[in-house]
């Protein structure tokens, strides 16, 4: 899962509380926009959710879900998203 | 009421979803330590002394502001603020075996609380958390010349605030994210240069849990959690030591190859938000971010 998540993807963890604070010290509007979108999805305490490069949300895994899961749950998860991902005009 | 338990509800959900990272969303095996020629046997023979002082400020912030409310949570001050110890009290440090620069062993977190009780006297290796808590320490050769030698350290610990009976009705603990050390060793004398043991400075770094005040008639039904941020809290001592070393590897790798003793989920490629936001857009690839109340990678949440 590890090899998967460093090869198909980009990695972040960030505080839910440090989203407004990052967006006000970017000049970037997209990235404004991505941390809107990620505020808007978080549902507290922890959440998984993956989006394409263009900030389109692909996929989201609540930490309610991840009590749950098995690490073969969250590869399906992953794989899921990167599905998702290719479809995406973005992946092209 | 509803507030102050789904307070206490909402931190055992944050402990469980920590516990689910680490148990079961990435799972894999620790990497062996890289390989260097040069190994070492570590050793304080001196009977030296080395004095140590402590230092600890109050919150600056939290989440809830518990600190604003709870007597407990203020007035930090050291309990000790300085005092002297003999060189066994740092061989718990040292490496039982020969070691190369790189290479990691893991340390009795009860070594740190001789020191940890300087700035208060509930110091404890035990983490109450439980499921989902890292506890234990672990320490790696930073860097090594005939001389000297550099020990980076990790330890995991916290403080009993208020010593009740162990239930979050009745006790009170602070858990800071993590104590960063570093140990410095006179090769030729056997003794210690330099030693700090101090809480990162980030902002979110400590976690407490206290019990509720209850009004007449109340029954307690659990306690309340906080996050916030202390901007100091160390021990250390002796001479800044010379930077000059035959052989090394960087703190932030040094800090990486601990940190992934304690975390399967740290030897995931994880960027900042801003770069890794960047870093997706240029590599065509889909951004995964793990959002969250308290900080992943350490012991605050």
């Amino acid at each position: 899962m590890v090899e998967a998540l460093n090869k198909d993807f980009v990695n972040a963890w960030v505080l839910a509380k440090d989203l407004p604070r990052l967006a006000d010290a970017s000049p970037d509007e997209n990235f404004g926009k991505l941390c809107a979108t990620l505020k808007q999805h978080y549902t507290y305490p922890v959440d998984s959710i993956v989006v394409s490069p263009g900030g389109e949300v692909l996929e989201q895994r609540s930490v309610e879900e991840a009590m749950t899961m098995q690490p073969k749950d969250y590869v399906a998860f992953l794989e899921k998203a990167l599905a998702a991902f290719r479809a995406t005009p973005s992946a092209r | 009421m509803i507030a102050n338990t789904m307070q206490h509800s909402q931190s055992r959900r944050v402990r469980s979803a920590w516990a689910c990272f680490g148990a079961t969303l990435f799972a894999l095996s620790i990497p062996p330590s890289a390989q260097v020629p040069e190994r070492v046997k570590l050793e304080l023979k001196s009977e030296d002394t080395l004095e140590v002082q402590a230092a600890w400020e109050p919150f600056q912030d939290s989440v809830y502001k518990l600190y604003k409310r709870y007597e407990q949570l203020q007035g930090f001050a050291p309990a000790v603020k300085t005092a002297k110890h003999d060189m066994q009290a740092f061989r718990a440090f040292l490496p039982p075996d020969d070691v190369a620069v790189g290479d990691t062993w893991r340390v009795d977190p009860a070594a740190a609380l001789p020191f940890l009780r300087q700035l208060h006297s509930g110091a404890t290796a035990e983490l109450h958390h439980g499921f989902g808590a890292a506890p234990g320490g672990w320490a790696c050769l930073r860097a090594l010349s005939p001389e000297q030698a550099e020990i980076r350290l990790r330890v995991h610990a916290e403080f009993v605030l208020v010593p009740g009976d162990g239930r979050m009705e009745t006790t009170s603990w602070l858990t800071p994210a993590q104590f960063a050390g570093t140990l410095v060793i006179d090769r030729k004398l056997g003794s210690v240069r330099s030693f700090q043991l101090a809480l990162p400075d980030r902002n979110t770094n400590v976690d407490v849990n206290v019990p509720m005040k209850l009004k007449p008639g109340e029954t307690a039904l659990g306690g309340l959690a906080d996050i916030g941020y202390i901007p100091r809290m160390e021990v250390f001592g002796g001479a800044t030591p010379s930077g000059d070393y035959a052989t090394d590897i960087t703190v932030p790798e040094a800090q990486d190859r601990l940190a992934k003793r304690f975390y399967r989920f740290a030897s995931i490629e994880w960027m900042d938000l801003p770069a890794a936001a960047r870093a997706a857009r240029e590599r065509k690839r889909p951004l995964h971010v793990v959002l969250l109340f308290g900080s992943l990678d350490d012991e605050s949440c």
